[in-house]
């Protein structure tokens, strides 16, 4: 008699877990108060900044434009829309490798915006940077969603679980447990796989590994000193793979599996976003 | 007397006594050649009798010049007054492949025990004339080189033709493996064969001829000797058969070497055009554009047509009559040249070019083309030209940034077939999109990289799943009385079971349940218990099993006080450890 509602006991802890994790997620969704101060001390609201920030871009004032922009950002203000005005009116001010980082940064937003993509389409017609072919294994890989390792492992791990539980714990199975434990057996190889793709991935196609070019006349290097030997110039907006920081420099891998240094002021993360 | 078969076979017998002593007189050795002036690739016949005696000959004789090889040997005896001459003859076949005089070394032979020595023959080997057809007439079967010129230009296509006669008519039957070879020229394969017949110059022997047509142009000038050519051939023997030819006659090869021909190859002579691109012979050509219609930056394949006599092997595609650098580019020429469209000599050939050009700049016309050969007759260079063919340029692409299509930049043979295709429009991107003025969407975090709500979703779901399995498992376990077993909860020795035993309300099944655990675990402590004591014990068993098992008892029956007082009773009176 003391056990009978035992069942419904994990049954409503199940269910508690990720009621939890939901909640804790939509609180998160939350629209926070965004105020902006200015410089007569008034204080102006994100959109009321942006749309201050568009009216020096239209009338030409770009540098004020960018300053405006760059002030939401490092509020922690993150939209698409943001982003790509920012990068447009960097390409104004001939910063065209930083204003191929921002349009970069409004496509991990928003990866079916067309203005970005089209945006940089021009840049690279116009600086001829190097880019990580957008073809083949590696780009099937880069476009992957990042937590999709997860999702396999985790898939993966309830099912042994579940095929456990039911081999040993039904009686139904008592007498043939042979598929519940097959199946198991593949879903432990099913989590195995995941678990290492999204090792894998997150070392090497996690955005967190990419950077954008954006000084002018950037050259990798054989080393990490300031007279090595040149590796290959790399136009502002070249896209590279951060493989290891040391100091000031930075080993990266070029596309066209080629390999060299740089100073880490010639290029910046897509993402996170940190301002040195 | 005698019978007269005796005296016949005395007189026999004395007859043949001189006979005896003339076979072993000295022996002696002679050596001829039937003819000491042979053609090139002609066989001579070289005879070495012995006479009285036998020897050991070569199989072959080495000798500067000549192929020396033994053929046979034939015995004869000859009986003249009486007397008796033994000669054995041995002969050999010999053949030159260049003109010159020759020795046959003189050969030394044990006969007998007597080293004699043959006298050397000196041979001429010489060239056959082409007219010289009544000496061949001798033979049974032999073959001619013949070309239609001995003097000729470099790359210059020259008919020639190799011709086994064979003796008799329709004897060939049938031609195989002719060849030449010369690292001067370049020979066309031999294709076909033409069969015929008839008498040879003043004799009235026929012959049957199989004539193999083919041509070649040299590849350097000066002076050279073509041949000696080997043709084989099947030809029908006549002396087999057994008199019924028509039916039995066999076929044997024979192989066949020709005359050798002297040849003069000159040279193009210099000055030639820019537009020479290695034809000799006399051509005319045509040219046609794919279109006619373009922008700058599209393709044209231009496909030009040249038909004539002459070398088509050695020559290339047609070029721009001026250059045009910056206002026309082109690609490395496709040529086409089937076999069955090439020239002999005699009849006309063709070959096909195609060019890729694509117009760097406006232009109103496909500029003309030139193309110039060697007219070895006329013995000068001769340029055929094509007219500049009008074109309309349609505004398409910017002329500032023509249309970049990639091209094989080393040339590859089909390179215009792959440039047909129409283009399509294509965005310029000459600039970036203008900001974005509308209200933008604030969103507080990025969720790069972030799992969604769609996740732990999933993972609820899963979690439901996985426990629902885990509470119906343990609630079925509980039920099956294993539970307390497996959490440890359940009485580890028969005092504990008696102290747990279900009082008075219970249920008979939880009642007689516990009995039965108490009494098993009784009878584990006590493995040997006396034999009264285990009639009584079986019997409590049996009382209880009976009680669960018999089919009669409900879920909610209770336990009666009478029934708990009598089990505990018995249980209790147990003796323990």
């Amino acid at each position: 008699m003391r056990f009978v509602h035992l069942h419904f006991l994990f049954l409503l802890f199940a269910s508690g877990l990720p009621a939890g994790g939901l909640l804790a997620q939509d609180q998160s969704d939350e629209q926070p108060k965004l105020v902006m101060p200015v410089e007569d001390g008034a204080s102006l609201s994100a959109d009321e900044a942006y749309e201050e920030a568009i009216k020096d871009f239209t009338s030409g004032s770009y540098d004020d434009a960018e300053a405006k922009f760059l002030t939401l950002v490092k509020r922690g203000l993150i939209s698409k829309e943001l982003y790509f005005n920012l990068g447009t009116t960097l390409e104004k001010k001939d910063e065209a490798g930083r204003a191929a980082l921002w349009m970069r940064r409004a496509l991990l937003l928003a990866p079916g915006m067309v203005e970005p993509r089209q945006n940089l389409v021009y840049l690279k017609k116009k600086l001829g940077y190097l880019e990580f072919a957008d073809e083949g294994a590696e780009a099937l890989f880069r476009n992957l969603p990042p937590t999709v390792g997860d999702w396999i492992a985790m898939t993966g791990l309830w099912l042994v679980a579940i095929c456990l539980a039911m081999a040993f714990l039904l009686p139904r199975y008592q007498e043939r447990r042979f598929r519940p434990l097959l199946f198991a057996c593949l879903a432990a190889i099913l989590a195995f796989g995941g678990a290492w793709f999204s090792q894998h991935y997150a070392r090497h196609y996690a955005i967190e590994n990419f950077a954008t070019v954006t000084a002018k006349g950037a050259t990798a290097l054989t080393s990490p000193v300031p007279d090595a030997k040149a590796v290959i110039d790399l136009p502002p907006g070249s896209e590279v793979r951060i493989l290891q920081e040391t100091g000031p420099w930075t080993y990266v891998e070029i596309p066209g599996e080629i390999r060299g240094w740089l100073r880490n002021e010639q290029l910046a993360a897509v993402w996170p976003i940190t301002f040195r | 007397m005698f019978p007269r078969i005796y005296i016949v076979l005395l007189l026999s017998l004395f007859g043949t006594l001189p006979l005896f002593s003339q076979s072993a007189s000295e022996p002696s050795v002679t050596a001829h050649v039937l003819s000491n002036k042979v053609a090139i690739g002609e066989f001579g016949t070289f005879i070495v009798e012995v006479i009285n005696g036998d020897a050991q000959m070569p199989a072959r004789i080495d000798t500067e010049g000549l192929e020396i090889i033994s053929s046979g040997s034939q015995f004869t005896q000859q009986i003249t007054n009486g007397s008796r001459t033994a000669k054995n003859s041995y002969y050999f076949r010999f053949k030159g492949d260049k003109p010159g005089e020759f020795i046959i070394p003189p050969l030394t032979l044990d006969i007998r025990g007597k080293q004699l020595i043959t006298r050397s023959i000196a041979v001429t080997v010489f060239e056959r004339e082409f007219d010289d057809e009544a000496r061949d007439a001798t033979k049974a079967y032999f073959a001619k080189l013949e070309l239609t010129k001995d003097t000729f230009y470099v790359n210059e296509v020259v008919p020639f033709s190799l011709t086994a006669y064979a003796r008799g008519r329709n004897a060939i039957s049938q031609v195989v493996s002719p060849q030449i070879d010369n690292e001067s020229f370049v020979f066309r394969g031999f294709r076909e064969v033409r069969t015929d017949g008839g008498t040879l110059g003043n004799s009235n022997a026929y012959f049957s001829t199989a004539v193999v047509p083919s041509n070649l142009f040299a590849l350097k000038e000066g002076s050279h000797s073509l041949g000696p050519a080997k043709i084989g051939v099947n030809i029908l023997d006549s002396s087999s058969g057994f008199g019924l030819s028509a039916f039995f006659q066999r076929a044997i090869t024979k192989e066949m070497t020709t005359n050798v021909v002297n040849v003069t190859v000159k040279p193009l002579p210099n000055g030639e055009p820019i537009s020479f691109t290695g034809g000799v012979g006399k051509f005319e050509m045509t040219t046609t554009p794919s279109t006619r219609t373009v922008s700058v930056g599209d393709p044209i394949s231009m496909e030009f047509v040249v038909s004539g006599v002459g070398n088509l092997r050695t020559m290339s595609a047609p070029v721009f009559s001026v250059p045009q650098k910056g206002i026309w580019k082109s690609y490395e020429p496709n040529k086409t040249l089937e076999d069955e469209n090439d020239s002999d000599g005699y009849k006309e050939g063709q070959a096909k070019f195609s060019i890729v050009i694509i117009p760097e700049a406006k232009v109103n016309a496909i500029p003309s083309f030139e193309l110039s050969y060697f007219d070895p007759e006329e013995e000068k260079y001769v340029t055929r030209k094509s007219e500049p063919i009008p074109i309309s340029m349609i505004e398409g692409r910017s002329s500032a940034a023509p249309t970049v299509i990639q091209f094989p930049e080393g040339g590859q043979n089909g390179a215009g077939s792959q440039m047909t295709a129409a283009q399509s429009p294509s965005p310029e991107f000459n600039g970036m999109l203008h900001i974005s003025t509308g209200a933008p969407h604030w969103i507080a975090d990025s969720k790069i990289g972030k799992h969604g709500p769609f996740y732990f979703a999933v993972q609820a779901i899963f979690s439901i799943t996985f426990f629902t399995v885990l509470g119906f498992g343990v609630m079925r376990m509980y039920k099956d009385g294993r539970f307390e077993r497996a959490t440890g909860s359940g009485p580890d020795n028969f005092a504990q079971a008696l102290k747990k035993l279900p009082g008075q309300g219970a249920t008979k099944h939880d009642f007689f349940h516990s009995v039965n655990v108490a009494i098993d675990l009784w009878k584990s402590e006590h493995p040997s218990p006396p034999k009264e004591l285990e009639k009584v014990i079986s019997r409590v068993h049996e009382l209880s099993d009976a009680a669960l098992y018999s089919g009669t008892l409900s879920a909610e029956e209770r336990v009666s006080p009478a029934e708990v007082s009598e089990f505990r009773n018995v249980l209790e009176k147990l003796p323990r450890r």
